[in-house]
């Protein structure tokens, strides 16, 4: 094979894994990939606990009038399930990926702050075991995610879930905050000689453009969580309307931090894809330029949108109409990325391995999870489905089947270098076919309960209604996914023991932390490489026809 | 390998199967509005749909196409690059774009004929609860069925006594949120008579999921009779009739939370004065009849948990008096 590529000569390290094992080792340790690994170990722990929460939802809403969970208890399962996948699940595992990744990517020895690394990551396990706590005092916030004024006021809420909700995020976007300094600083301080801001990994360009939206986005959180606190605990009035206060502005700084949450999730995603695609087609991504700049358009528009959760709450009709176009704007550099991927594909010769299997599915997904985007984003259409279960089909086809398969992609995709053996194919398949199969079978029909106005966050439903064979089918593609979630906690556990030896570069890959040992020594490279183009293994390989001669093309 | 194949086939079958199985599972035209409010959304719904549906088909059928045609052998050589096309991206930026107008502007359109309100359309103020619905109606007060006449626009006042709740009844029109301290405007204009179930469609609180309401759109006539009974005090009759029932209505406080005209005056809860010609109790919860209104009144909490009706000590006969008093205010 003519095309395989070798890691560059000298750079990869002498073969050994992290020094020490000891658990002191990893509690002290400053190395970003063990801070990475850190992260993404206590994002699967939460992700399992947020999938049982929704195995719990779904085991009360599997038919009418059931009685398995009471209505306080199921309020609290839910909105333990939104904050829990988003703040302490997803997250985790998309910024422990990127503190992996994003300094081997770019040919640094760590990020700029390995300290304040640490501490991001300590910062965000304690707030996630923190919201936890509240269950050992009284219960646990029963407010959703979005937990809109005033229901969060004192009169409303008077234990103390709310505080521990509120405090818990201000931690964790304490921590989001300063790794995303860091993703900064390293990005620009920290390539390796020749890497270009026109040669980094489309990865590193969405986590830097994720990074600047962390930065914009979360004080927004941390002040209005700090003006609710003022209310709750200082008797202030910001969103209290009997003391002058406006429960509306909650809506919109919330959702003012809320719709860039979105697409924090989402541009990782979207770089995990860019990355995964091309390499499992053999073919250099298509328009590299448009990949990156769609990116970075995504991340503007992102802070013009955020009203269009709240075309109910009673704006006059010219607000309504300037965020509709604007949120059909931001869905064509989204489409952007979509046709790239398929261009990048064609004409490739696709090895269908589990990360491209997980990409594909991506594709398809969070395609259909972007259409009924769309479709919110004509108002009509929002006043008839919001707030219904067709809304919280849209968002886990963007969640779950965006960001959750991107992750598995990754998550494949990586591991060998992670941890220095392949997972399991056999198993990845089964995992991927099961999580495809379950989770149409629970989010598809979850449109048509919305259409049939079925409300979101109901505890229960009448029979007379008629959606009990519905809720019954998705109550079932829940515990499907449930069972592939189980199978891909059990390759993991079967590979990290058994797993095939991976090589350095197991998929041939042109990024440069296939460059270095799987897993790599804790110094990253023996000597820093120097960077030819956007694919320097490619270029190792191919010396005939070098990627550089093409950077100008678009 | 091919068997392998085949079982992978057979599953994508079965996910795309999904979609039309769960179609035909369910009645699926309720946004065929029963208003030219909804009339608009449903045919704007479909609209988009079409054109979603179109460009979902197009792009997967892209993907297959993709995954069938480029499959890679084994020990195949890598392809030869191919790193852009200008002219391509543009078009592929610019084709959505254009669709994109186009679809604003029937936006635009539409929400100006759902938003539009006569002069003369009936006003009626609707005020959410935790967990129930007030309606204010010029000259009389309801809760948790709302009266409206077939071929008169209604023009309604949203507004919320504790926290956010969103009226939504989905064959009439959208849904508009109740927002504490704001005064929301929705309408609708109800063209067939007939019952129709709504829910309140913001979290807001322990009860969120029973607090459902139904819109009955009666003939002019029909709805003026009901009006003109709704603002009748309760009758000297009924309340002679009752007296054992009134002590017990006293004793345990009822109406410090309850209102019924000319006995009490409490704003916390359901107005009881027309209770008996409600079809249901509760926010729609139990169905009216003297068995579970007695039931309801000795211990709402086991219907409606967390619900800010309270539990009350009343022995079966007491609560079946206070019960078939409650079903005498017509
Ligand atoms: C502490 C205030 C309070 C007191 C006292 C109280 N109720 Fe209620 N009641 C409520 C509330 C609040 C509701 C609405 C419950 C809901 O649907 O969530 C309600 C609902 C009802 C309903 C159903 C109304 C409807 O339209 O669905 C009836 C009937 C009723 N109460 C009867 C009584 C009787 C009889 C008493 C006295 C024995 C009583 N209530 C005392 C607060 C109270
Ligand atoms: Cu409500």
């Amino acid at each position: 094979m003519a095309s395989v590529a070798r890691p560059l000569p000298g750079y990869a390290g002498v073969g050994v894994g992290p020094p020490g094992a000891g658990l002191l080792t990893w509690v002290s340790t400053v190395d970003h990939k063990r801070i990475g690994i850190m992260y993404v170990a206590t994002g699967l722990v939460f992700f399992a606990v947020g999938g049982i929460e929704s195995l719990l939802m779904r085991s009360q809403l599997a038919q009418p009038d059931a009685q398995v969970l009471s209505p306080q208890v199921y309020n609290q399962v839910f909105t333990l399930h939104g904050v829990t996948m988003i703040f302490f699940a997803v997250m985790p595992l998309l910024f422990g990926l990127a503190n992996y990744l994003l300094p081997l990517m770019i040919g640094a020895r760590d990020v700029a702050f390995p300290r304040l690394n640490a501490f991001s990551y300590w910062i965000l396990a304690a707030s996630g075991l923190f919201l936890y706590y509240s269950l050992l005092s009284g219960g646990a916030p029963d407010v959703g995610w979005y937990a809109y004024a005033p229901l969060t006021e004192h009169p409303f809420s008077p234990t103390n879930a709310v505080d521990f909700y509120a405090l818990a995020l201000i931690l964790s976007g304490a921590g989001t905050v300063a790794t995303s300094i860091n993703f900064v600083v390293t990005v620009v301080h920290h390539r390796a000689p020749g890497m270009s801001y026109n040669r980094l990994p489309v990865f590193v360009w969405m986590m830097l453009v994720t990074s600047a939206l962390s930065l914009l986005a979360l004080p927004t959180l941390t002040a209005s969580l700090i003006m609710l606190l003022v209310d709750r605990l200082l008797s202030g009035h910001f969103y209290d309307p009997l003391g002058g206060g406006l429960p509306i502005m909650w809506q919109h700084l919330f959702w003012i931090f809320g719709h860039p949450e979105v697409y924090i999730l989402a541009l990782p995603a979207f770089g995990f894809i860019s990355e995964i695609v091309p390499v499992f087609s053999r073919k250099p991504i298509f328009g590299y330029s448009f990949v990156v700049a769609s990116g970075i358009a995504i991340g503007f528009l992102s802070f013009g949108v955020w009203a269009h959760h709240m075309f109910a709450s009673g704006m006059p009709i010219i607000a309504d109409m300037a965020f509709s176009a604007s949120t059909m704007a931001i869905a064509i550099p989204t489409g952007v990325k979509i046709f790239t991927w398929l261009a990048t594909a064609y004409g490739g010769a696709i090895r269908f391995r589990t990360p491209m299997l997980f990409a594909l599915g991506f594709i398809a997904m969070f395609l259909i999870g972007g259409l009924s985007g769309v479709t919110l984003a004509v108002v009509p259409i929002d006043w008839q489905v919001n707030g219904s279960y067709y809304l919280v089909a849209h968002l886990h086809y963007v969640a779950v089947g965006g960001v959750a398969f991107a992750i598995f992609a990754a998550w494949y995709y990586w591991f060998p270098k992670m941890s220095g053996r392949m997972m399991s194919e056999r198993w990845g398949k089964a995992h991927f076919w099961l999580f495809l199969i379950g989770f149409n079978l629970t989010f598809l029909p979850m449109h048509l309960l919305g259409i049939e106005g079925m409300p979101r966050r109901v505890y229960t439903y009448p029979a007379f209604e008629g959606w009990g064979d519905l809720n019954l089918l998705i109550t079932i593609g829940a515990f499907i996914m449930g069972l592939a979630v189980v199978v891909f906690v059990g390759n993991v556990l079967w590979s990290l023991r058994f797993g095939r030896p991976a090589g350095d570069n197991p998929w041939e890959a042109w990024t440069l932390e296939w460059a270095t040992s799987s897993p790599p020594p804790s110094y990253n490279f023996a000597s820093i490489p120097t960077v030819t183009s956007r694919r320097p293994l490619w270029d190792v390989a191919h010396p005939e026809a070098p990627d550089w001669e093409h950077e100008r093309e678009l | 390998m091919r068997r392998r194949r085949l079982a992978g086939f057979a599953a994508a079958l079965v996910v795309l199967a999904c979609w039309p199985a769960a179609a035909l599972a369910a009645p699926f035209w309720p946004v065929s509005g029963q208003t030219l409010q909804a009339r608009s959304i449903s045919w704007l719904f479909w609209l988009v749909m079409a054109i979603a549906g179109l460009f979902l088909l197009v792009v997967l059928g892209t993907l297959l196409y993709v995954i069938v045609a480029f499959r890679g052998r084994e020990g195949q050589p890598d392809p030869r690059p191919v790193y852009g096309h200008l002219r391509l991206e543009m078009w592929w930026a610019g084709i959505p774009f254009a669709i994109l107008v186009a679809v604003f502007i029937f936006t635009v359109r539409e929400v100006g004929v759902e938003t539009a309100i006569a002069p003369d359309a009936l006003p009626i103020t609707l005020i959410g609860h935790q967990w129930w619905w007030e309606f204010q109606y010029p000259g009389a007060v309801s809760a948790n069925e709302l009266h409206v006449p077939v071929g008169r626009q209604v023009r309604l006042q949203l507004l919320s006594a504790d926290v956010v709740h969103n009226f939504w009844v989905p064959e009439l029109a959208g849904k508009e949120q109740m927002v504490p301290g704001q005064t929301n405007l929705w309408t609708f204009t109800p063209e067939q008579p007939g019952r129709y179930d709504g829910a309140c469609a913001e979290y807001c609180g322990t009860q969120h999921g029973w607090m459902r309401l139904t819109v009955f759109a009666d003939a002019p006539a029909d709805f003026d009779r009901w009006l003109a009974g709704q603002g009748q005090p309760v009758s000297q009759q009924v309340l002679s009739q009752h007296q054992d029932a009134l002590r017990l209505y006293t004793a345990n406080a009822c109406g410090a939370c309850h209102a019924i005209s000319g006995v009490s005056n409490g704003k916390a809860a359901p107005d009881l004065t027309h209770l008996g010609s409600r079809s249901t109790i509760g926010a729609g919860v139990l169905q009216n009849t003297p068995d579970n209104l007695a039931a309801w009144i000795q211990d709402a909490q086991q219907f409606k948990p967390g619900s800010y009706m309270p539990k009350f000590r009343l022995s079966d006969a007491d609560a079946r008096q206070l019960a078939a008093f409650l079903e005498d205010l017509r």
